[in-house]
């Protein structure tokens, strides 16, 4: 059964000076029980499309159902059925405690007490923050004020889960554990469609990935199968002090591939590149550099990634589309 | 009546939230008792001003006899105070000027027929902070959610928007009921002023006039949804409703183009019907047609202010707005 079904979906914003196309003809299905991400960089279109879904925004075009209800005719029904976290820090209330924040939204649900207080009791012990269900949320981490913005999007036991960039600003440790839980609460039967900019966050939860940029989606699949279908074996990536543009101009030509050139915190310069076949570069790439005298403070050979596949669609990384 | 039940349950629940965060800010919390107190003094003691040390100014006040003392002395304190508000000091000088129109002084009599200054102002002073609370609470709960950033999260939930904006405007309600009760209380046991006790004949209007003042409510909180930052335009709109509803003087003594906005305001006759019947005083217009006025924006107003609140909800959707502040 598929629960959300997004139909040639398209959003424009005007301003005084520019026509901005937010999202492009997006059309995209997600079956019960998967995790469908969403992945492009910031100003892709991804929060747009969540924004409709949850019914904040009216699409221009097409159409977006949620468990079969359209987002512009049942706009109500649509509510019933989604759990939505939005990015930001402010969502909740941070004069009232954990269990009154998510009393509050249980109410606004319309849930009744009696199922509402069985609820929230289930769910701050089933995201381990029990201990805390007194304390006022601007005392809280923001992990922690993460799990209880995905408690309340679970309050009303909703069919489809919307998340936007729910790891947004989390620590290595409070993200890992957020990404956990989503992978739980899958477990549970949801629809759970998030947005990311996180390729290893894509890679890690998601049945299908969406690749979106400039508003059009340029890639859809499984990550293995956007992976596999790459003319890309392999990505070296070479660190150096002193790197000349010679070194660089060759190594483009020896392996008839793009190099693209990053200088690392520690002020090294870092060059990465795709290969197309599993040879024996290493060796040839420790053999021009010796030809020019480089020292090289490491090499890594990696599998490709996500952001290989978002390269390849688009031409650019993922930093230059959000840089430009 | 699952739905009546989703939105009480959402009234209560916006209840509660207030209520707790009000507690929970101790400035808040402290200005609750202090304001009751001190808000009626600039009435109270205007009124004792003008009746003077042994009340003579009360009995000479329907004999036309306290003006000229009374604007020298209000004017000059007035003029301090239009340095930080000049569209303030309107009201006061126009309630000078009801004394004196000519400068001869009528007063207050010729106008309404009543000598009863201080319940006068007094039903005013209810009547218009009643009409304030309501008018501008829900417009300004909603702004203070998109300040703090959880408009966009409340308006994914599947409670009805407007449901959740009159939910949201019942905390002022009590608060005003409250302040009201409190003010009433301390001019009554401190200052020694009575409500008439036919105050309390008028009083079912309240019910009526709130479901209009709702209308107004929804109304201006579909403006705030679609400007987003409408701080000076209350305060001119604030001016506007309060002054010219004849919250501080009568209307009559309005310029003839003021005249005419008070009198296509319904709370012009919310406030006059409710000296009406408390003073025993004359009405603005016949008191059938002044019925008849709030009857039809009993159905009027509210209708208007949920297909507007519809409308801007939209719009807002359609521009991607909901959000911004």
């Amino acid at each position: 059964m598929k629960n959300i079904e997004i139909e040639k979906l398209s959003k424009s914003f005007k301003s005084k000076k520019e026509y901005i196309k937010a999202v492009v003809e997006v059309s995209f299905s997600i079956e019960e029980g998967t995790i469908f991400s969403l992945l492009g960089p910031n100003g892709a279109g991804k929060t747009t499309t969540i924004k409709i879904l949850a019914t904040l925004f009216l699409p221009d075009g097409g159409y977006a159902k949620i468990c079969g209800y359209d987002v512009v005719k049942d706009d109500l029904k649509v509510r019933q059925n989604l759990g939505t976290v939005l990015p930001g820090e402010r969502t909740l209330f941070w004069k009232l405690s954990v269990k009154e924040n998510l009393s509050y939204f249980a109410d606004l649900y319309g849930l009744k007490p009696s199922y509402s207080k069985k609820r929230i009791e289930y769910l701050l012990k089933r995201f381990e923050i029990e201990d805390r269900k007194n304390t006022f949320v601007e005392k809280l981490s923001t992990g922690l004020r993460q799990r209880v913005v995905l408690c309340r999007a679970l309050l009303s036991d909703p069919k489809v889960l919307l998340l936007d960039e729910p790891t947004l600003g989390l620590d290595p440790e409070a993200a890992r554990n957020l990404r956990n839980l989503i992978l739980e609460i899958k477990k549970e039967g949801k629809t759970i469609l998030l947005t990311t900019h996180y390729m290893y966050e894509a890679d890690e939860l998601s049945d299908f990935v969406a690749i979106i940029n400039k508003g059009k989606i340029v890639g859809l699949d499984t990550p293995e199968n956007l992976k596999k279908n790459l003319d890309i074996e392999r990505n070296i990536t070479i660190s150096s002090k002193k790197v000349p543009e010679i070194f660089i101009e060759e190594i483009k030509n020896c392996f008839l591939t793009e190099v693209y050139k990053e200088i690392t915190e520690e002020n090294l310069i870092k060059l990465s590149l795709s290969l197309k076949k599993k040879d024996d570069a290493v060796s040839r790439i420790i053999q021009i550099a010796s030809k020019y005298n480089i020292v090289l403070e490491n090499i890594i050979l990696s599998e490709p990634t996500l952001e290989d596949v978002f390269i390849q669609k688009t031409g650019k990384k993922f930093t230059e589309v959000e840089a430009g | 009546m699952e739905r009546i039940r989703n939105f009480l349950q959402g009234i209560k629940a916006v209840l509660i939230r207030d209520i707790k965060t009000y507690l929970r800010y101790k400035g808040w919390f402290i200005s609750m008792f202090i304001w009751p107190i001190i808000f009626p003094f600039t009435f109270v003691f205007m009124g004792k001003g003008l009746a003077g040390p042994s009340n003579e100014g009360i009995s000479n006040f329907a004999k036309l006899a306290i003006a000229v003392d009374c604007g020298s002395f209000i004017i000059p304190g007035n003029l301090v105070w239009m340095f930080l508000n000049v569209l303030r000091t309107l009201p006061i000088y126009l309630l000078i000027y009801s004394f004196a129109p000519d400068g001869v002084s009528q007063g207050l009599y010729s106008y309404t027929g009543t000598n009863k200054f201080f319940s006068y102002y007094l039903i005013g002073m209810i009547g218009g902070l009643f009409i304030t609370q309501i008018f501008w609470g829900m417009g300004f709960s909603l702004k203070r959610l998109m300040d703090i950033g959880v408009l966009e999260t409340i308006w994914s939930y599947s409670m009805d928007h407007i449901h959740f904006i009159v939910g949201e405007s019942f905390y002022n309600l009590i608060e005003t009921i409250y302040s009201e009760v409190a003010s009433v209380l301390i001019i009554r046991y401190i200052f020694g002023f009575y409500l008439p006790e036919e105050f309390w004949h008028a009083f079912y209007i309240f019910i009526p006039f709130t479901i209009v003042m709702y209308g107004f409510g929804i109304f201006f909180a579909a403006f705030i949804l679609q400007i987003k930052n409408p701080n000076s335009l209350v305060d001119l709109s604030s001016f506007v409703v309060m002054s010219l509803s004849g919250t501080q003087n009568q209307p009559q003594v309005f310029p003839r183009f003021l005249l005419a906005i008070s009198l296509i305001m319904p709370t012009t006759y919310f406030i006059d019907y409710l000296r009406v019947v408390s003073l025993k005083m004359k009405p603005l217009l016949p008191i059938n047609l002044e019925i008849c006025i709030m009857s039809i924006s009993l159905l009027i107003l509210p209708l208007t202010g949920i297909i507007y609140f519809r409308f801007a909800d939209k719009k807002c959707r359609k521009i991607g707005n909901i959000g911004v502040h």
